[in-house]
């Protein structure tokens, strides 16, 4: 093991000889870092905010709970005109909001849909009688948008809970109780009750908008940029280990280390070790950058650094192929170099995978990048925690055993 | 234990991407005894280079196998690799380290760590007389220099035999010389034991207490120097320079039949490397026949230089005569250089090509 370190500091050292290495260690990622961050949204929520036009003809506290509900179901909605701020978000015009002048803001794109909440909706829906609420928009229909289904939710919520009040009020008549209340006053406490219970649903689908700003978050394009740039050029240092290894042949020191009273797998193993720090070296360095702008991802940081482990495995394992493939240092250089570009965008380096279209979002996943992002995504733009990161991480564990099989066969130390 | 390297059969066959079979070193037997300076002579792609690469542990033998030390090479690699002291061919340093940074690397391997290490590296410096330039990065080294480290690398752990593959190759004729006096050193004063190739005779004759002629992947003669030449007899060499004249087959015929004693007769064009820029158009210049040491002064332009090489027995009575006939067919004699039985000879005579070839 003492010489297989020794082998990985001496690499280590090598690197650091080469005063380029700065640039494309530090002073480049950060440059990228910003940039992308900036094209990405950073310093302000990347994602538009959904604006609709909301007609509560009811003006009753199921009506406003309901309109909660959507709040909270979905943050970047803007409920006009109710949630209009000074700098006026909802477009108004002087001339009154009337369905008409909301299906022309429909229709020049200013507002996504228009909600009625009908007159008696409260009472019906206590008396349990069917009531509708009215949806409109001009999106297709074949495709239910996010803004449909927050719609839905919230509206499920509330027909949950007014279903289980009635229900329970019913029980409660059938049981001949004396001194009970009316079944109408019973299925508001029970409503009320159901509906208390709802904000925590014993199942619940893991409802996440994508791009949406979690509680207490703050997502910005640097949550995009740094896990993908810091990737991007982890892609960069750990790949160039295959240029290092192909030249180490060619000068002669990987079979001068041959012949000397040392281990074949201590030489590998003290090479690509060495090339695994370098990757992490590389992500700190994105990362801190990322904790200058502001970035939060201490809270996730054992996801976060079980990816960059996995992740820099992946990356180094694939330089060890390439070093297997390759017959020189200039192949090895071009192909580290065509890879590292290719992957970088295809898996989601430089923009989210959101707004990419549905192939290249399947063909991501093809490529390590594809599974690490989704990883950091998860973490850092969606809120998820370390269940969300398993299968990412396998899949790149996986990757990497597999390359690592092949290399190992494939590899010629003469 | 009389030997310290003890090879057996080895035999190594790589497949070519076409399906072809390539016989790199045909069943090689070879015992080196201890504190001796063994070479290995042969021409380039004689498999001198992959015999070594057996012996080192670098390429595994497909037939056959060798013991350093009483260690198998192929059963017990790492205790036999550590009796060893490798000088590859080639510059196996870390050109971006310094001289002192690659020793100490290559000692930790060898296991050396501390006070113990510090003074070992400097006394490898002391000894390839870099203590100086220590801590000068090898990538702004002479040749000579870099050669000098590569082998100070080799002799860090204080082995007991020394493998140098062609430690002169590509070096000025002031460094060569250096460094065949630290070869001679080894064995005078560190006791070391040395495998030596190389492809250049005069090396092998100056350094070696035995030698090993390799061609073709097999060794076709071993002994010493003594034992060797007597193989072909008391023929001496003698070799005419004639500049860019073309001899005719005839000539060399009638240098053969019609001189007393002559056995052989050839005639080859060396390529000349200019080692300085001339001064102006016929101007002497300073050449090295291709890349052998021997250097000459020729005119400038000139690129190639016809030898006839005569074996004949008692050559200096033979001299007159082949001058003689050679004047009379109008070939302009240079120079003249009789050499007695050497391992150049030898080869010739065992394989029909010079060394060169």
């Amino acid at each position: 093991m003492n010489k297989l370190l020794t082998i990985a500091q001496n690499d280590l050292r090598v690197a650091f000889k080469e005063k380029s290495i700065w640039i494309n260690l530090v002073f480049l990622p950060t440059v990228l870092i910003i940039i992308v961050g900036l094209a990405n949204g950073a310093g302000g929520s990347n994602i538009p905010r959904t604006t609709v036009d909301v007609y509560d003809h009811d003006q009753s506290s199921l009506s406003t709970q309901l309109l909660d509900s959507l709040r909270e179901l979905n943050p970047n909605l803007i409920l006009c005109p109710m949630d209009n701020d000074p700098d006026n978000r909802c477009k108004l015009t002087d001339k009154s909001l009337d369905i008409d002048t909301s299906q022309k803001r429909v229709e020049e794109n200013i507002i996504s849909a228009i909600i009625e909440i009908p007159h008696g909706f409260e009472e019906m829906l206590f008396r349990g009688e069917p009531t509708k609420l009215i949806y409109r928009s001009d999106e297709d229909i074949t495709q239910q948008s996010v803004l449909f289904q927050t719609v839905q939710a919230a509206t499920s919520r509330i027909s949950g809970a007014s279903v289980a009040g009635r229900v329970s009020a019913y029980a409660l008549s059938q049981a001949d109780i004396p001194n009970i209340n009316t079944n109408e006053t019973l299925a508001s406490i029970f409503y009320q009750t159901a509906n208390t219970l709802w904000q925590n649903p014993p199942a619940r689908v893991n409802y996440r908008l994508a791009g949406s700003i979690e509680a207490g978050g703050g997502v910005s394009g640097f949550n995009q940029s740094v896990p993908g740039m810091g990737s991007m050029y982890v892609m960069f240092t750990v790949l160039a280990g295959a240029t290092a290894l192909i030249l180490e042949r060619k000068q002669w020191t990987l079979q001068r280390l041959v012949m000397m009273p040392i281990k074949r797998w201590q030489i590998l193993g003290g090479k690509l070790t060495a090339r695994f720090i370098l990757g992490m070296i590389q992500y700190a360095v994105a990362f801190g950058v990322g904790t200058v702008l502001g970035v939060r991802f201490w809270n996730n940081i054992i996801g976060i650094l079980a990816l960059m482990i996995a992740f820099s495995l992946c990356m180094t394992v694939l330089a060890f192929l390439v070093a297997t493939v390759v017959k020189t240092d200039a192949q090895a250089a071009s192909i580290t170099l065509l890879l590292a570009l290719m992957i970088a965008p295809l898996g989601g380096a430089w923009w989210p995978l959101e707004i990419v279209p549905d192939f290249m979002k399947v063909a991501a996943f093809a490529t390590p990048m594809g599974w690490a992002m989704h990883g950091y995504n998860q973490l850092m733009i969606y809120g998820g925690d370390l269940t969300d990161i398993v299968l990412p991480v396998l899949v790149l564990l996986v990757a990497s055993a597999v390359m690592f099989g092949i290399a190992v066969i494939r590899f010629k130390y003469e | 234990m009389r030997y310290i390297v003890e090879a057996r059969g080895l035999v190594k066959t790589y497949k070519r991407k076409d399906g072809t079979t390539v016989h790199a070193v045909r069943g090689v037997d070879l015992d080196i005894e201890k504190g001796e300076i063994f070479s290995l002579l042969g021409p380039n792609g004689a498999g001198k280079t992959t015999t070594i690469s057996m012996i080192s542990g670098l390429i595994t033998p497909t037939h056959g196998d060798a013991k350093i030390g009483g260690y198998s090479i192929t059963k017990a690699p790492i205790e036999a690799k550590s009796i060893i002291g490798i000088v590859p061919q080639e510059i196996a340093l870390y050109p971006d380290l310094s001289a002192r940074q690659n020793l100490e690397f290559f000692g930790k391997l060898y296991g050396m760590s501390g006070k113990a290490l510090a003074h070992r590296v400097d006394e490898v410096l002391e000894f390839i007389d870099l203590k100086e330039r220590q801590r000068d990065r090898i990538d702004t080294f002479s040749g000579g220099m870099k050669r000098r480290v590569n082998i100070g690398v080799g002799l860090l752990h204080k082995p007991q035999l020394v493998y140098m593959d062609e430690p002169t190759v590509g070096i000025d004729p002031q460094s060569r010389r250096r460094i065949l006096d630290t070869v001679l050193r080894l064995r005078d004063e560190q006791r070391m034991t040395v495998l030596y190739t190389t492809h250049l005779m005069e090396e092998a004759q100056e350094l070696s207490d035995r030698v090993g002629i390799i061609d073709h992947g097999k060794i076709i003669a071993l002994g010493t120097q003594g034992e060797l030449t007597q193989q072909v007899g008391e023929e001496d060499r003698l070799i005419f320079s004639i500049g860019e004249h073309v001899v005719s087959q005839d000539i060399l015929k009638r240098l053969k039949s019609e001189v007393a004693g002559v056995t052989d007769v050839k005639y080859e064009k060396v390529d000349l490397i200019a080692i300085e820029e001339p001064k102006g158009e016929g101007d002497m210049v300073v050449v090295d026949k291709r890349g052998t040491g021997t250097l000459t002064a020729v005119r400038s332009g000139q690129t190639y230089e016809g030898v006839i090489t005569v074996l004949a027995k008692r050559g200096r009575k033979a001299l007159p005569h082949i001058i003689n006939l050679l004047d009379g067919a109008g070939v302009e004699i240079q120079s003249v250089e009789v050499r007695e039985p050497d391992l150049e000879a030898v080869f010739l005579k065992l394989t029909g090509r010079a060394l060169r070839d």
